[in-house]
C-alpha cells in the first residue's frame, strides 16, 4: 500500500494548522460564513439538513486496518457510532461538530488520512477498481496511476479554482469496474499491441441533472506523458468551462457545447504548446511507485478446510457470491457486503469497523478496499480462512450474501440527511431490499442493480442502474421515477423511464412487478439487463402501468 | 418589507459550533421544536429574520430558515417536505450506536 511520503505529511499537517486556525476564527467572529464557507468545505466539512458532515478521503478506495481503525474511533468518539461509505469511495460522518473537526483532522493525518479536496471545484479524490492489483481480467493495477494523479493533484496551484467539481476514475481490467464513463475523465488501462502498456482517455462524462456518457478523446497515452496530456485537457476546460451557470459548468457541457472532435483539437493544441517536462514521469518514478503497490507475500495455501465448508449451503452462498478469484491461485478477494436485508445501504457502525480491522490484520494482509457499491473488500483471503472469516463476519452481522444481487442496493443518504436531497433514498432502499429478502428469489433473480438517489445530482448513480429510482418532490410529496435499462460497465446506457412518478409506498410494488415481468420474459442464462436490451422498454411498461393491480402476465 | 413565508411559522437555524438544529423559542434558542415560538402574523415572522440576523452577527448561529408550519393537537409539523425532515430528523432507525471498543482505539 502507498505511505505518505515527507511532502504529503508536511503539507497535511500544514493544512491542517491552517484550518484550524480558520475555524477558531470562524467561531470568534473574525471570519463571517460567507468567507468560511468556501474554506470549510474545501476542508470537506459541509453543513448538511441536521449537521455538520465531515467527508474523508479514501485514495482509490484503499485502506490499511490502521486507518479503518482510526475511522471506526471517529465515529465513535465524534459522531454517533456509525459511518457511512459512499459511491466516490469516501467515508462521510453526519454528526460531526464545527468544534471538533480540528481534532478530527488532527488523528486522521496520524494515520495518512484528511478531507482535502473532498468538496469544491477541484480535482476530487480519484477513484479506481476496487479489485485492483488481484482481478485475473487485469492488464495493469490501476492504483499507481491513481496514486500517480492523486500526488499531481493534490494543491495543484492551477487547478484550484475550476468552473465545477471534477472527478477521475481510473480502471485497469478488462471489466470496468470503476464506472469510467460517468467521470470528467476516465481512464482506462489498455495493453497496445504495438506500443504496450498506455492509457486510453475518455471525458465529458458524468450524471446529475444532465446525464452524459463520456467518449474517448485520445486512444493511447504513455505512462510518460499521462500527466501532460491530463493538464491539457485540465487547461482546456479551466479555460472554456462555463462559468455563468453552475449547471452547465461541468465538462461535459463544454465537449457538448463544443463539438467532440473541436473539443479534441483544442487540447491537442493546447498540449502542443504545453512544457510537459514538469509534469513528465520517467520510468524510475513509476518504478517506485509501482513497488508500494507489491502483492503481499501469499504463502501457498491448502483448501481442505474451504472445501469441506461448501456442503453448508450458507456458506457456499457466501463464497459464490461475496467472493472472486484472486491472481494467486487458493486466494480471493472478499467483498463484506454492507447491505444487510433491511439495513441501510454503506453504513457501518464503529464496532463494526474496528471487527473489520481486526479481521482485515487477520486474514488479509491488513488491506481493506472500499467499493462504488457501497461494500468493502478484503483482497487477499486465503481460501481455506474463508469459513473462520465468514464465521466472525456473521457474528458482527457482515456476512450477507448479496453482492450484485437485487439486495445489493446503491443509495445515497437522501433527504433523511442531505441538504440537496428532494426525498428519501434509504428507506425506500430498505424497504425494496425486504421485499426480496429470500435468497432463493434474489438466487432465481440473478445479476442486477438497483441505484437510488434521492435529488437531480445523481449521487446514487440512478441512471446507470439496471433499475434506477429518482426522488423528487411533487406537490409536497416524495415522488419516485423509474428508469430500467442503465448500464454502468464500458458498454454505458442510460436509463429509459417507464412512466410517471410514483408515491413512496408503491415503489417496492412497482419493483416487484418489473422483476415478474423479467422472470415472465427471460431466456436462458439472460441477466435483466439481457432480456431489457433484446426485447425494449414497452415490454415492460405493462408492470408499470395499473399500479397496484398484479397483472396475470406478470406472474 | 413584504414577508414571502406564510404565517404561522418558526424560526430555525443550526448551533455554530456544533451544527445542531435548534428553534428560537422567543428567549432563547433550543433543540426541542415544542419550545419554538410560533409567529402568526408577518411582522413577527420580520421580526424573527431580524432576530436571526442579530445572531449570526454574534456568531452563535448560522444558516437559519423560517419554516411554514401548521400546528395540529398542540404538535407542530412543516408544512414543506424539506422542512418535515429537518423537524423529524432521520427517519431510520439506528437503534442504540455500536461503538464497543472503538473509543480506546490503540493504532
Amino acid at each position: 500500500m502507498y505511505r505518505y511520503d515527507e511532502f504529503d505529511a508536511a503539507f497535511v499537517a500544514s493544512r491542517n494548522a491552517q484550518f484550524a486556525n480558520q475555524v477558531a476564527r470562524r467561531l470568534d467572529g473574525s471570519l463571517s460564513e460567507d468567507e468560511f464557507r468556501p474554506i470549510r468545505l474545501r476542508n470537506g466539512v459541509y453543513l448538511q439538513l441536521h449537521a455538520y458532515m465531515l467527508r474523508i478521503a479514501i485514495p482509490y478506495g484503499t485502506l490499511s486496518a490502521k486507518q479503518m481503525r482510526v475511522l471506526a474511533q471517529i465515529g465513535a468518539k465524534y459522531d454517533k457510532g456509525y459511518g457511512h461509505f459512499t459511491t466516490r469511495q469516501n467515508i462521510q460522518f453526519n454528526w460531526i461538530k464545527l468544534i471538533d473537526v480540528p481534532q478530527i483532522l488532527a488523528e486522521l493525518a496520524e494515520v495518512s488520512m484528511h478531507c482535502i479536496q473532498t468538496s469544491g471545484n477541484c480535482i476530487r479524490n480519484v477513484t479506481a477498481d476496487h479489485f485492483a492489483g488481484i482481478a485475473k481480467d487485469e492488464i495493469a493495477d490501476p492504483r499507481p496511476i491513481a496514486e500517480l494523479i492523486r500526488q499531481w493533484s493534490t494543491e495543484h496551484p492551477e487547478f484550484l479554482y475550476l468552473p465545477r467539481k471534477f472527478k477521475i476514475a481510473v480502471t485497469g481490467a478488462s471489466a470496468d469496474r470503476a464506472v469510467i464513463r460517468a467521470h470528467d475523465i476516465g481512464i482506462q488501462i489498455i495493453d497496445d499491441v504495438k506500443r504496450g502498456i498506455g492509457f486510453r482517455i475518455y471525458a465529458g462524462g458524468g450524471l446529475g441533472r444532465t446525464p452524459v456518457i463520456g467518449k474517448i478523446i485520445k486512444e493511447f497515452v504513455t505512462h510518460e506523458k499521462l500527466l501532460g496530456y491530463l493538464e491539457a485537457v485540465l487547461r482546456t476546460y479551466n479555460s472554456e468551462g462555463r462559468r455563468d451557470n453552475k449547471y452547465k459548468a461541468r465538462i461535459k457541457i463544454l465537449v457538448n457545447e463544443t463539438g467532440l472532435e473541436e473539443f479534441i483539437k483544442q487540447v491537442e493544441a493546447e498540449y502542443a504548446i504545453s512544457d510537459t517536462s514538469s509534469v513528465d514521469v520517467d520510468a524510475d518514478e513509476i518504478a517506485r511507485i509501482n513497488a508500494y503497490f507489491a502483492l503481499p507475500k501469499l504463502l501457498g495455501r491448502s483448501e481442505t478446510k474451504y472445501d469441506a465448508a461448501l456442503n453448508d449451503s450458507a456458506f457456499a452462498d457466501f463464497a459464490k457470491y461475496n467472493t472472486i478469484p484472486h491472481k494467486i491461485d487458493g486466494y480471493v478477494a472478499t467483498t463484506i457486503s454492507l447491505k444487510p436485508i433491511g439495513g441501510i445501504p454503506g453504513d457501518a457502525t464503529s464496532t463494526q469497523m474496528l471487527a473489520i480491522a481486526d479481521l482485515a490484520d487477520k486474514y488479509s494482509s491488513g488491506e481493506i478496499r472500499i467499493t462504488h457499491h457501497q461494500n468493502i473488500v478484503f483482497p487477499h483471503v486465503a481460501k481455506d480462512d474463508l469459513p473462520e472469516l465468514c464465521a466472525a463476519l456473521g457474528a458482527m452481522g457482515l456476512a450477507t450474501a448479496n453482492v450484485g444481487l437485487i439486495s445489493d442496493i446503491i443509495a445515497c443518504p437522501g433527504l433523511d440527511y442531505c441538504a440537496l436531497a428532494t426525498a428519501r433514498s434509504i428507506p425506500i432502499a430498505q424497504e425494496i431490499s425486504k421485499r426480496f429478502e429470500s435468497s432463493q428469489k434474489q438466487a432465481e433473480i440473478g445479476n442486477i442493480s438497483i441505484n437510488i438517489s434521492g435529488c437531480i445530482n445523481a449521487c446514487a448513480h440512478h441512471h446507470i442502474g439496471n433499475i434506477g429510482i429518482l426522488g423528487l418532490e411533487k406537490s409536497g410529496r416524495e415522488n419516485y421515477q423509474i428508469t430500467i435499462g442503465g448500464d454502468a460497465t464500458l458498454d454505458m446506457a442510460l436509463g429509459e423511464r417507464l412512466g410517471p412518478g410514483i408515491d413512496a409506498e408503491d415503489v417496492p410494488d412497482t419493483i416487484e412487478r418489473i422483476i415478474n415481468r423479467y422472470l415472465h420474459l427471460r431466456e436462458e442464462g439472460e441477466e435483466f439487463i439481457d432480456t431489457y436490451r433484446r426485447l425494449g422498454i414497452e415490454h415492460f411498461r405493462v408492470a408499470f402501468a395499473n399500479q397496484g393491480q398484479i397483472l396475470s402476465e406478470d406472474l | 418589507m413584504k414577508n414571502k413565508i406564510p404565517a404561522p411559522a418558526i424560526l430555525s437555524a443550526h448551533d455554530l459550533r456544533e451544527g445542531y438544529v435548534a428553534y428560537w423559542t422567543g428567549e432563547l434558542w433550543s433543540r426541542d421544536i415544542n419550545q419554538a415560538k410560533i409567529a402568526h402574523a408577518d411582522d413577527e415572522i420580520i421580526e424573527m429574520e431580524t432576530v436571526a440576523a442579530s445572531f449570526i452577527a454574534q456568531n452563535i448561529i448560522v444558516d437559519f430558515a423560517i419554516i411554514p408550519i401548521a400546528h395540529i393537537a398542540y404538535k407542530i409539523t412543516s408544512k414543506t417536505l424539506r422542512e418535515s425532515f429537518l423537524i423529524s430528523g432521520p427517519t431510520i432507525d439506528y437503534g442504540e450506536p455500536s461503538i464497543e471498543g472503538a473509543l480506546n482505539v490503540s493504532i
